[in-house]
């Protein structure tokens, strides 16, 4: 934390991208080699801003928010640009960084008309997406989770297939309509945390002022339960009576976004209409955030509430695996059933967030990282075939290991790594989630039926890969498929690779991922009475604004006026009551 | 009686009102002296003098609040403010104009005179702080905007949108005299200051007259804010008038109104019960807000779908205003509901400061932001398809991205403001409007308007969706092109992104103490 | 004698440096598959033959060294408890931890894990070989061997793992090998499909070895929650075992081994007791410990294809030959029986799990053995024969003499590995013809291959002297006599169980070797004359022949040895696995759940009696194959059903599509189509934007564009405000 340069670095991180949109902006629209050479150049570069950021990253270090950055905004509303990472978000920032390029490559040929409108759409929902993850002030993050929208609409929208419109359209409201009743529920957060004056959105500021309440209102439902909250402090009131309903806001916002059961029919109509780029990013990275917007926030700010609901959540989430594999069994599209198979997956890691145990916080963390491997190779890998043969139905393929036999191998090595193959990188996350379960207060049996799917994942990736690749070879237009060539394979080896490194040597990554779980374990449970209930644990840390930016978010009185000059002739008057007036029986 | 003297003190509000009337009366004298055919110089003119006189106006902004011309006229930032956004949306619109115009060649001096006379209105409406001074602006701005809205008198619509116009303006203009009369029966004067010293005695005696009274200047006022159920004339006024002035209308007339409304009520309050004006606004919020965007919901008329967007941004902005009237009792607080107030930490904040900053920069995003896309709508509708009702048909917007890439970004913009999506001017206005409502407690409303303005996405992104993901029609036509109207397209477009992302002073001058005169 | 036990017993490397070397038995064949899966079509055929038959047969040599050492009396391995004399092992790093959990690349090798490193290797060696010629015309030859070394590196995982979670590595390892290696030829849908039927019955046993290791966790976890007085124990002192335990915990994970051996030292004492913290609470450590074992079983069954799980395996003869011989027969099959040798010392503390695994596993033989009956295919019989073979082992498990059980899986090795490829070598000469009603007469075209065969039938028959007999006595000895404690019945009803499908085995073995070998050739045969195959692959046969025949001297019961005061006879298996059941007989001791013979007595009567079931079988099915079906040509009318019945495997597979497959599928249909499609998509999102939109709609009728309208609907609001207004007030 000594150079002068780690606390720009994530400025470079998040913004790179931008920059290279800005650059592209001046090319001509019709030299897309040179857009196309400029947006990998420009996804290289982020990719390496990712890189020095995990270099400069110390996982032993107690601070939470490492390479903070801080800078006064909109001071009145106590609004700061403020980016910083932590353990969980370092690991996205890298996924996202690597992802980068390689969805640049997946749609090199893919994409061939409004070629420079889709390139600033990847560079900005780049932005956007680094941007959320990094952003330690909740309405920043806010701001970078709305942000994505926009590309990802007009990803899906535009270079979409058949039933694009309805597609983006649909995913656009559904998302929309759960963050703005996030955005209702951070006000009332912001209202509540600090009185006026102090306000900010600040994670800190939020986390830490809504500290002492949570704490009380933990003690108070655990003397008396059911309880009417008589004799509480306001803010523990507050939180006694709108915490579930802020928790619900928050949980509904994100839940969308992972998403789960029954909130995810977004995602099977958006993966199937999406380009080959959009389905990886919105597998790779953005159902993310859902999972890491529970994790940052939704838990954390609401203990009380989320132990409450932890059944719930954790019954949902069982359901969504479950419920999730059943659906791939049904389905005759390809990239639907790959659709599915995340809710499946992500459905793990809520699984593993809920469980509110270090092994299944951890799991959960890591789970995240291999789904946007795997799940994005899988999106990545039937890609290829799909600009090949522009086909989505299995009934359509067969036989393909015949044609294309390196294609093959690839397929199947992701494959073994989305069910979970032990020497994969899924079999930790999925074994981590799954003995964090069997550790928690949760039901042993909700946790057996979890593992069901280890079963059933096989089930339906197998049948698909059978369907799609074994067998003789029954369409003609198929025997004439070209094998992979050297720009596919450059795309999807570093899967391989991290399949590979993430599955066999996972200790680094958790190291990275470790202290942050430890927070987030403390921070869950620390409603529970259960932890150490001594806040140094829990307190959010971050630098602090330069004092006179704080000044100026001074609270807004509204004086009584200055008394009018009188003219001449006596005029009654009297200075008017301030507002708002007590009220008359 | 000897006269009361007046001092430069008393001229100081008035003063942007007169550079309005001046440039007005040079416009008219240039049409009858100057007769060349390129008269683009009118709207340069028309647009320098609004601009001069917002920065008069900007000047006033930093005066403490005060009442002068015996209490006639206040001067606070509030209403500088006011007139600032006035003349800015008026430079605006006059800029728009110059190119519709001469597309059909109806460049005439006296609209840019008109335009600038209801600029005159509604800024001394928004500071008047007695009765008939109060009416009498109304009327020169009403007026004014009567004759503009007909002012293309080919054709039946604008003759219907503007005598349409005139009779319900009429009707409602009556409403609040009649108002005012029985007020001035209960509490025996016009001037607000003094009504609100006398009202409670009056309230105690005969609740009947002065609610009575109160109503009927609620609707007078909600008629010029377009509140639903007061609502009904926009949508047909807006699309018959020219396009610019319904553009001016949406912005301009719409903000004097709140702010002259909220001023007024200010005073009005005073000694009834406190729920009763909370009430009042909290259903007119609702209604609005959930009116407006439902209605807005099928319409394929863009024009028509603005106009209904318009109502909608008006109830946001009374969500405003109840907040700020929000009673301040703990009745109530234990249900969440649409109609009552639930404070967050039990005891009722003072939200005054933050609702008017609120108002003010949402009006303020929303006057860049409704100007830009009427404008972008000007350039593109064809006088000649007015009789076939398809010239503002979303199809006219199909592929516009791949023709006119810029024109469509800045629709695209504009659109996403007035959704509220970041980060774009409009999601800070919301923000502010929100945030005052839901620290005031007025939780189910706030819930309610959200929700409302997640269906006013879908319609505003519909036009998106025309313009990036539908091809071009064969006959497709392209914007007509003028400088005025592109300046005034980048300097609003910029204005949208910029305000949304840097703020920057605004907010902070926005947030002067005592910024209310009667608060 | 002296001299050559005392050269066996000193080997040239150290037992460290052995440890440490560990890692490389596995690298080299995961080198050799990396190496002719990414290069072998670039760099020939030739070259990969020689690739992975070298890979292999260095970590076979790598094998033997390590083998010494272990025999090296000197020899110990490091453990968290204290060195274990007899093995090697070293720990390469934490594989991951996270909260209190932690896994270890823990390898370690003795005694046990020894000699399967031997038959892996070196049968695995053989099988390579003789796979060179029998792929000789197969244009994906480095697909296969890459499988093929791959397979070995994750059974040598399987085998060497230290902790359940790499054991598990290994476990799924070889799963998944043999799925690819089962749909080899994936071009037929039929192969691509045993395939994925393999891979998922697996899977199904995988769920319950998961489900057994998490409940492993817990239960290990609340031990470490105990008071350390009731970890007391004879010759050990609680607060110390309770700290080593921690430190162990710390160190290696609670699902190390060394981990689950010191659980299974504390256990006894506290069978009975309630597991007071965790999720388990309220359950006894007891019934936990049979839960868990259960489910181990259930991985076991899916794995060695046990009943209910067993139907993949004879779909599994879809895979090319010398797959079904290292896979389906030798290796792979058995790693059920090595999971619960190595936690024998958990085993025998749940008398209830050991007299269901007896019980499984009896049935599973007896079962298999009467479909085999009537089989025509010659590697389906082998085939159901080898299922029969591992429900053996499973009842030597179930009975405690794991030490049979394990010799039982050495031999059968041996003479299944050379049943196997001498069927294959009868295909490759008959142009791949299965049917053994189309062959018969081999004898004289193919005698090499003959000869092996004939041996190895007689092995695995039971015929004395072959290895064979040895083993599958000593087990069915040992249900004679040993006892089950509570449940006895189950152990007797288990050997005879046993005894029938001995019976069995030889009459079906002995059907299968007169059709083919024996008689004039069948008119339908594909070709007139079948030719012996080459010497690299006769090769083999010849080596494993003699190998069935000579592994019998683990049997002979020669080693003397002080137990307990007196001098007990001992079998060579029984006394080399010594060291690694040590545990497991102390605790037999100990709680007498086992209850074992005091003395070895009426051992000849038991070998005489079996042999005299096997030569009467056999009789029987010469007299049947050979006097009366040549004349008779069917079998009589009442037979028939029964026939047809046991050919069509009792229908087992058809249950399954009907109870099993089918409603799950309709379920997931029908749940996508009401619940995804219509409730959730339909009704609750659609629904809401449609209902929206028609308020929309509906309100526009109001907009009647009508002046006197709009000025109506204004005056009738604010009337209404007013009246509401004053309702409020007015007193």
């Amino acid at each position: 934390m000594n150079s002068i340069y780690d606390s720009r670095i994530l400025n470079l991180v998040i913004f790179s991208p931008l920059l290279v949109a800005g650059l592209l902006a001046f090319l001509p629209k019709n030299e897309k080699g040179q857009i196309r050479a400029l947006t990998l150049g420009g996804m290289l570069l982020n990719l390496l801003t990712c890189l020095w950021a995990w270099s400069r990253f110390e996982p032993a270090s107690p601070v939470e928010f490492q390479l903070e950055y801080r800078l006064s905004w909109i001071d009145d509303i106590g609004l700061s640009y403020h980016v910083g990472v932590d353990g969980l978000s370092m690991a996205l920032v890298l996924l996202t960084g690597i992802l980068g390029p390689l969805v640049v490559l997946s749609s090199w040929t893919f994409v061939d008309e409004r070629v420079k409108e889709f390139h600033l759409a990847l560079l900005v929902l780049q932005t956007a997406m680094l941007g959320a993850v990094c952003a330690v002030d909740t309405l920043l993050f806010y701001v970078f989770f709305e942000a994505m929208l926009i590309p990802m609409y007009l990803l899906i929208g535009v270079w979409g297939s058949e039933e694009r419109q309805m597609a983006a359209m649909k995913f656009f409201l559904y998302t929309l309509v759960g963050s703005v009743l996030m955005l209702v529920a951070l006000l009332a957060v912001y209202f509540i945390a600090a009185p006026a004056g102090m306000r900010s959105f600040d994670y800190s500021t939020l986390y830490n002022g809504l500290l002492a309440a949570n704490r009380e209102l933990a003690q108070y439902v655990k003397a008396t339960p059911g309880g009417d909250g008589a004799g509480l402090s306001p803010a523990a009131l507050a939180l006694f009576r709108f915490g579930p309903w802020m928790f619900l806001a928050f949980a509904l916002a994100f839940a969308i976004k992972v998403p789960m059961f029954p909130l995810h029919t977004w995602l099977p109509d958006a993966h199937v209409q999406a380009p080959v780029a959009g389905s990886m990013v919105l597998a790779g990275v953005m159902l993310k955030m859902g999972t890491y917007g529970f994790w940052r926030f939704a838990i954390p700010l609401f203990p009380v509430a989320a132990r409450q609901f932890q059944l719930l959540l954790a019954a949902l989430a069982v359901v969504g695996i479950v419920y999730g594999a059943f659906m791939c069994l049904a389905q005759r599209d390809i990239k639907k059933l790959i659709a599915y198979s995340s809710v499946s997956h992500l459905g793990y890691c809520m699984l593993g967030m809920a469980a509110f145990t270090a092994e299944g916080a951890t799991g959960s963390a890591y789970q995240m990282l291999n789904h946007g491997v795997s799940t994005g190779a899988l999106f990545l890998l039937f890609g290829f075939l799909y600009e090949r043969r522009h086909a989505r139905l299995m009934s359509d393929y067969g036989g393909i290991a015949r044609v294309m036999p390196v294609y093959t191998a690839f397929f199947l090595v992701v494959t073994f790594s989305s069910v979970a193959v032990p020497g994969t990188n899924g079999f930790v996350g999925e074994f981590l989630v799954l003995l964090g379960t069997f550790r928690s207060n949760l039901p042993t049996w909700l946790a057996v039926v979890a593992t069901t799917a280890v079963v059933l994942g096989a089930a339906y990736m197998l049948w698909m890969v059978q369907k799609v690749f074994f067998g003789p070879v029954t369409h003609p237009e198929n025997q004439a498929l070209k094998d992979l060539g050297r720009r596919e394979v450059l795309a999807a080896v570093p899967f391989l690779v991290l399949i590979a490194v993430m599955g066999l040597r996972p200790q680094p990554f958790l190291d990275v991922l470790n202290h942050s779980t430890q927070r987030y374990i403390a921070r869950a449970q620390y409603a529970a009475g259960e932890g150490s209930a001594d806040d140094s644990k829990v307190r959010v840390l971050v630098r602090q604004l330069p004092k006179e930016a704080v000044a100026q978010a001074a609270p807004v009185q509204v004086q009584a006026p200055t008394p009018m000059a009188l003219p001449a002739r006596p005029v009654r008057l009297m200075p008017a009551m301030p507002q708002p007036q007590p009220a008359t029986p | 009686m000897n006269i009361p003297h007046f001092t430069f003190q008393d001229a100081l509000p008035v003063l942007p009102t007169g550079v309005l009337v001046v440039g007005a009366i040079v416009l008219l004298m240039s049409e009858v002296f100057l007769s060349t055919q390129q008269r683009t110089y009118q709207a340069v003119i028309a647009t320098l003098t609004a601009l001069l006189a917002g920065a008069v106006g900007m000047m006033n902004a930093f005066e403490p609040a005060r009442a002068v011309l015996q209490g006639y006229v206040v001067l606070d930032p509030f209403s500088s403010w006011m007139t600032v956004l006035v003349c800015l949306g008026t430079a605006l619109a006059s800029l728009l104009s110059a190119g519709f115009l001469k597309h059909r060649n109806a460049e005439r001096g006296e609209f840019y005179a008109l335009m600038l006379f209801a600029a005159a209105g509604m800024s001394l409406l928004a500071m008047s702080a007695e009765f008939i001074t109060l009416f009498i602006n109304l009327e020169v701005l009403s007026v004014a905007t009567y004759a503009l809205t007909a002012f293309l008198r080919r054709g039946p619509r604008p003759a219907e949108a503007g005598f349409k116009y005139f009779i319900l303006g009429a009707f409602s203009a009556s409403l609040l005299l009649y108002g005012a009369a029985l007020l001035y029966g209960a509490t025996g004067s016009t001037r607000l200051t003094d009504i609100a010293v006398a009202l409670p005695t009056a309230y105690a005696q005969q609740p009947g007259l002065v609610l009575a009274g109160f109503g009927l200047v609620l609707a007078g006022f909600a008629f010029k804010v377009a509140a639903v159920p007061f609502h009904m004339w926009t949508p047909d006024v807006y699309e018959g008038a020219p396009t610019p002035v319904t553009a001016l209308m949406s912005a301009g007339v719409k903000a004097a109104a709140v702010v002259a409304m909220v001023r007024t009520f200010l005073f009005l309050v005073k000694g009834l019960s406190p729920e009763v004006p909370f009430v009042a606004f909290s259903a007119l919020a609702f209604l609005t807000m959930v009116g407006g965007n439902l209605l807005a919901l099928p319409q394929r008329n863009v024009k028509r779908m603005l106009a209904y967007s318009s109502i909608a941004h008006a109830g946001y902005l009374l969500l405003g205003v109840a907040a700020l009237f929000a009673p301040n009792t703990a009745k109530g607080a234990d249900a969440v509901g649409v109609l009552t107030a639930t404070p967050l930490l039990g005891s009722m904040p003072s939200v005054a400061g933050a609702v008017y900053k609120g108002i003010l920069f949402y009006l303020l995003g929303y006057t860049v932001t409704a100007i830009g896309a009427f404008g972008t709508i000007a350039a593109i509708e064809r006088r000649e398809d007015e009789t076939r009702t398809n010239t503002w048909d979303l199809e006219r917007f199909a592929g516009l991205a791949q023709r006119k890439p810029g024109w469509a970004l800045a629709m695209a913009m504009f659109m996403l403001s007035l959704g509220g999506v970041p980060p774009t001017v409009g999601f800070l206005g919301k923000l502010y409007l929100f945030g005052a409502a839901v620290d005031a407690g007025l939780l189910g409303l706030a819930v309610v308007g959200i929700l409302a303005s997640v269906a006013g996405v879908y319609y505003y992104l519909r036009v998106v969706v025309y313009m990036y993901m539908r091809p071009a029609p064969s006959d497709a036509v392209a914007p007509v092109k003028h400088w005025t109207t592109e300046l005034a397209l980048v300097a609003s477009a910029i204005a949208v992104v910029a305000l949304g992302v840097v703020p920057g002073p605004v907010t902070e001058w926005f947030s002067r103490l005592g910024m209310v005169f009667g608060s | 004698m002296e001299k050559l036990q005392l050269f066996f017993q000193t080997s040239p490397v150290d037992a460290v440096a052995a440890g440490q070397a560990l890692w490389l038995i596995i690298a080299l064949p995961l080198l050799g598959a990396f190496v002719s899966g990414v290069f072998g079509k670039i760099i020939g055929r030739q070259n990969t033959h020689l690739v992975a038959v070298g890979a292999v047969g260095g970590s076979f040599l790598l094998s033997l060294l390590v083998f010494w050492a272990i025999n090296d009396y000197r020899s110990s391995a490091g453990s968290p408890f204290g060195p274990i004399s007899y093995a090697v092992g070293a720990d390469f790093g934490t594989w991951f931890s996270a909260g209190g959990f932690k896994v270890t690349f823990g390898l370690m090798a003795d005694h046990l894990s020894g000699s399967m490193l031997l038959v892996i290797t070196g049968v695995g060696f053989l099988i390579h070989l003789y796979s060179t010629g029998y792929m000789s015309h197969d244009a994906g030859y480095w697909r296969f061997f890459a499988y093929l070394n791959l397979f070995i590196a994750a059974m040598l995982t399987l085998v060497l793992a230290d902790s359940l979670p790499l054991l598990f590595v290994g476990w799924e390892g070889v799963g998944m090998c043999s799925y690819l290696l089962i749909g080899f030829w994936y071009e037929d849908s039929q192969k691509a499909f045993a395939g994925r039927k393999a891979f998922i019955t697996n899977r199904i046993g995988d769920f319950g070895f998961l489900v057994a290791s998490f409940l492993s966790v817990l239960v290990v976890e609340s031990i470490t929650k105990l008071p350390v007085t009731s970890l007391n124990r004879a010759g050990a002192d609680g607060a110390m075992v309770a700290s080593r335990y921690a430190n162990a915990i710390q160190a290696r994970g609670p699902l190390a081994m060394p981990v689950l051996e010191e659980t299974a030292k504390v256990l006894p004492n506290l069978l009975t007791q309630d597991i007071a913290t965790g999720p388990l609470a309220g359950l006894s450590y007891g019934t936990a410990l049979t839960v868990i074992l259960l489910l181990f079983l259930l991985g076991a069954a899916g794995k060695s294809a046990q009943i209910p799980l067993y139907v993949w395996l004879p779909d599994a003869m879809a895979g090319p030959t010398p797959v079904s011989a290292l896979i389906h027969a030798a290796t792979m099959v058995t790693s059920g029986i090595y999971l619960f040798c190595r936690l024998s010392y958990l085993v025998v503390l749940s008398p209830a799990a050991m007299a269901t695994i007896a019980l499984i596993g009896a049935s599973t033989a007896l079962v298999a053995a009467l479909i085999a009956f009537t089989q025509t295919g010659i590697k389906k019989v082998l085939a159901y024969s080898t299922v029969s073979q591992l429900g053996f082992m499973f009842l030597g498990i179930g009975v405690g003499a794991f030490w049979a059980a394990f010799l039982h899986v050495v031999t059968h090795a041996f003479f299944k590995a050379c049943l196997f490829l001498g069927a294959g070598s009868v295909m490759h000469g008959n142009a791949d013809e299965e049917d053994i009603t189309k062959l018969g007469g081999v004898r004289k075209e193919m005698p090499v291959t003959w000869a092996t065969f004939f041996v190895a039938t007689l092995a695995i028959t039971g015929i004395v002297p072959l290895s064979g007999f040895f083993s599958k006595d000593a087990i069915l000895h040992a249900a004679h006599v040993n006892g089950i404690a509570g449940f006895e019945w189950a152990g007797h009803l288990a050997y005879w169980l046993g005894v029938v499908t001995a019976a069995g085995t030889s009459f079906y073995m002995m059907r299968l070797y007169f059709l083919t070998f024996e008689g004039e050739r069948a008119k339908d045969a594909k070709v007139p004359h079948a030719h012996e195959s080459s010497p690299v692959m006769t090769g083999p046969l010849v080596v494993l022949a003699v190998l069935s025949v000579v592994a019998l001297v683990h049997g002979l019961p020669i080693m003397h040895v002080q137990k307990g005061g007196t001098m007990v006879t001992q079998a060579l298996m029984e006394n080399f696995l010594d060291p690694v059941f040590r545990t497991t007989n102390d605790l037999i001791a100990q709680k007498n759940f086992v209850v074992l013979p005091h003395e070895h007595g009426g051992l000849l009567g038991a070998y005489l009696q079996a042999w005299l079931i096997a030569v009467v079988a056999g009789a029987l099915a010469f007299w049947v194959y050979r006097r009366y079906l040549p004349v008779a040509k069917k079998l009589p009318q009442a037979l028939e059903p029964l026939r047809k019945f046991s050919f069509n495997k009792f229908y087992v597979d058809e249950l399954y599509q009907a109870v099993l497959i089918r409603p799950i599928t309709f379920v997931a249909k029908a749940a996508f189509r009401l619940v995804d499609a219509v409730l959730i998509d339909g009704v609750m999102v659609r629904g809401t934007a449609w209902v929206t939109k028609q308020t929309g709609a509906a309100l526009r009728y109001l907009q009647t564009g009508d002046a006197q309208m709009y000025a109506a609907v204004m005056a009738v609001a604010l009337a209404g405000g007013l009246v509401w207004a004053l309702m409020r007030v007015m007193p």
